[in-house]
């Protein structure tokens, strides 16, 4: 049982870990909290949804589930991590020296936007998420696990590995970084700051995707308001791995989704109280220590 | 080489640059001195495109580079060393030099080398964060980053700021040794004794105006720099 929960927690928390990373990003970068990621998140899933509805009529991808699956995660990723740098255009940068709460209310306006879209044109009801791979289970004797999670806990680790490569070795990484430490200095270098800014859109929106279709996979469902969950529950794992650092939203993400699944699995009437749970980490962290567990490592020291 | 014709910068309201004339010429170290708030730190930033000057012009190898942004003047070989070193905190001693040669494609293993035999302490400190040097060593780093990019003209912002006076004196023997080796300089400073005796001309800036202009050795006897710039 203790097994089963903590193989649960770390598949959500994988998914939180993924949407984390968008969030903390582009605050490390922009010292902003980009609120319509939750929505990015969602698009991603939608986005998801077509790519497989497409590929399923190209003859090439019959019998070929890995590339279709490679396919279909690389193309909507790549949508997403667009519509990501398409947000920031329009939304953000044009309010780039406006007081704090501008893009605020401007990421509000986003999100409301995507939902609708996605309400209007696609539905206003849960839309069943495609079985993209047969579901088969592993049995052993301390715990249960299926091809699902497997490819979860996979996907999430080996992205968040590329991702933690780029940011260390990658000359692009590291004016990635050095523009989240100081951005007037990064440009004295010969750094172009908006495009280090695009960049980091791009790539927190394409996770994003990737946990948007990961998530519809794992509950079987979609619809256009369900990013407000994950979304809110991501935020408090990157504040608490302390918003802006990078190892610190994958942490965090791993420990609210495991908090989560331990609350659901072994406190009595526990899983209608799991989404409290997250907002009382969230205020207790940001009450206790709002540098979060590992501090807030890409700003400015 | 690098020109500057009637320069007005402000802050908001307030005209910060009232109307700059400056000429540093191929191989020179010019000197810019003048107190705190004269406008020296604005003069720099205007030149490498960190902040934009309403009216004048800047000419850069006889080419107009007035209005380009920071990451576009960088490219002309023009580099400022800013005022407070800005090491990359976070960045490792030698992740800051490469960063200094971010737009170079080929070459940066040799001006690693170059640089680390200028400053062998770098060499020493490679894998350390850049917030854990001292202020003489992030000095040479910054300098040393600087130099990654291959500069035509290095700009230094009050280099010998903060400072041990026996690392002043070294920091300013570098800058000499840098010039002989065909970079051309625009060195501002407070430490205007110093600056002054490396450097062939001066221009002197009091609030946002240039009121003196003249070779570094009349400047150094003249009467009023001696009284309000040399303490004597
Ligand atoms: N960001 C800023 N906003 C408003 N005024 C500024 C700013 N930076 C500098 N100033 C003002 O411009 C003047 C020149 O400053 P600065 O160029 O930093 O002088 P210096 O480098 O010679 O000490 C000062 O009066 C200073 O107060
Ligand atoms: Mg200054």
């Amino acid at each position: 049982m203790f097994f089963q929960q903590l193989l649960n927690g770390v598949t959500l928390g994988s998914i939180y870990a993924l949407i984390a990373l968008g969030y903390t990003m582009v605050y490390g970068i922009l010292l902003m909290i980009n609120f319509a990621h939750s929505e990015i998140f969602m698009s991603g899933a939608f986005f998801g949804y077509f790519f497989y509805q497409l590929f399923s009529r190209i003859s090439f991808f019959q019998e070929k589930i890995f590339f279709f699956i490679f396919f279909l995660f690389l193309c909507s990723m790549f949508s997403t991590a667009l519509l990501g740098i398409f947000i920031e255009q329009v939304a953000y940068k044009p309010l780039r020296r406006a007081p704090r709460l501008a893009p605020l209310i401007s990421a509000i306006g986003v999100s409301i936007f995507i939902q609708n879209f996605f309400m209007l044109f696609v539905s206003n009801q849960s839309v069943a998420y495609p079985q993209i791979f047969p579901l088969k289970k592993y049995n052993f004797s301390l715990l249960e696990i299926n091809s699902l999670q497997i490819f979860i806990i996979f996907l999430s680790i080996s992205l968040m590995l590329v991702l933690r490569f780029f940011i260390q070795y990658t000359k692009l990484g590291k004016a990635t970084r050095a523009v989240s430490q100081d951005r007037e200095t990064a440009s004295l270098m010969g750094i172009n700051v908006n495009r280090i800014i695009s960049l980091t859109f791009f790539i927190g929106a394409g996770l994003g995707g990737a946990a948007g279709i990961l998530n519809g996979m794992y509950y079987g469902s979609i619809k256009y308001n369900m990013g407000f969950l994950p979304g809110i529950k991501a935020f408090t794992a990157a504040v608490l791995g302390g918003i802006g650092n990078i190892s610190g939203a994958m942490f965090g993400g791993y420990i609210l989704g495991i908090c989560e699944a331990f609350t659901a699995g072994f406190i009595p009437g526990g899983a209608e109280w799991k989404d409290v749970f997250a907002f009382a980490i969230l205020i207790l962290v940001l009450l206790l220590k709002p540098s979060g567990l590992l501090g807030t490592q890409l700003k400015k020291v | 080489m690098l020109e500057l014709f009637n320069i007005h910068t402000y802050y908001g309201e307030i005209e910060a640059l009232k109307g700059i004339n400056l000429k540093v010429e191929e191989g020179e170290i010019v000197t810019l001195i003048g107190a705190n708030g004269a406008g020296k730190t604005t003069l720099l930033k205007t030149i490498s495109g960190l902040l934009t000057h309403t009216s004048g012009e800047i000419r850069f190898l006889d080419e107009k580079i007035s209005g380009l942004k920071a990451h576009q003047i960088t490219k002309y070989g023009i580099v400022q060393v800013p005022e407070g070193r800005k090491i990359f905190p976070l960045l490792t001693v030698k992740e800051n030099l490469e960063i200094g040669a971010y737009r170079k494609k080929n070459g940066v293993k040799e001006n690693l080398e170059k640089v680390y035999q200028l400053f062998p302490v770098l060499k020493e400190r490679e894998k350390q964060l850049g917030a854990t040097l001292s202020g003489g060593e992030q000095q040479m780093l910054a300098i040393g980053r600087g130099l990654m990019a291959e500069p035509k003209i290095l700009m230094l912002d009050e280099p010998s700021m903060g400072l041990a006076p026996i690392l002043v004196e070294k920091i300013f023997q570098i800058i000499k040794e840098i010039n002989q080796q065909g970079t051309t300089i625009l060195l501002v400073e407070q430490n205007a004794y110093q600056a002054l005796n490396i450097a062939a001309r001066g221009y002197v800036l009091e609030t946002g105006k240039i009121v003196l202009s003249d070779t570094a050795k009349n400047l150094l006897n003249n009467e009023a720099v001696k009284k309000a710039y040399l303490g004597k």
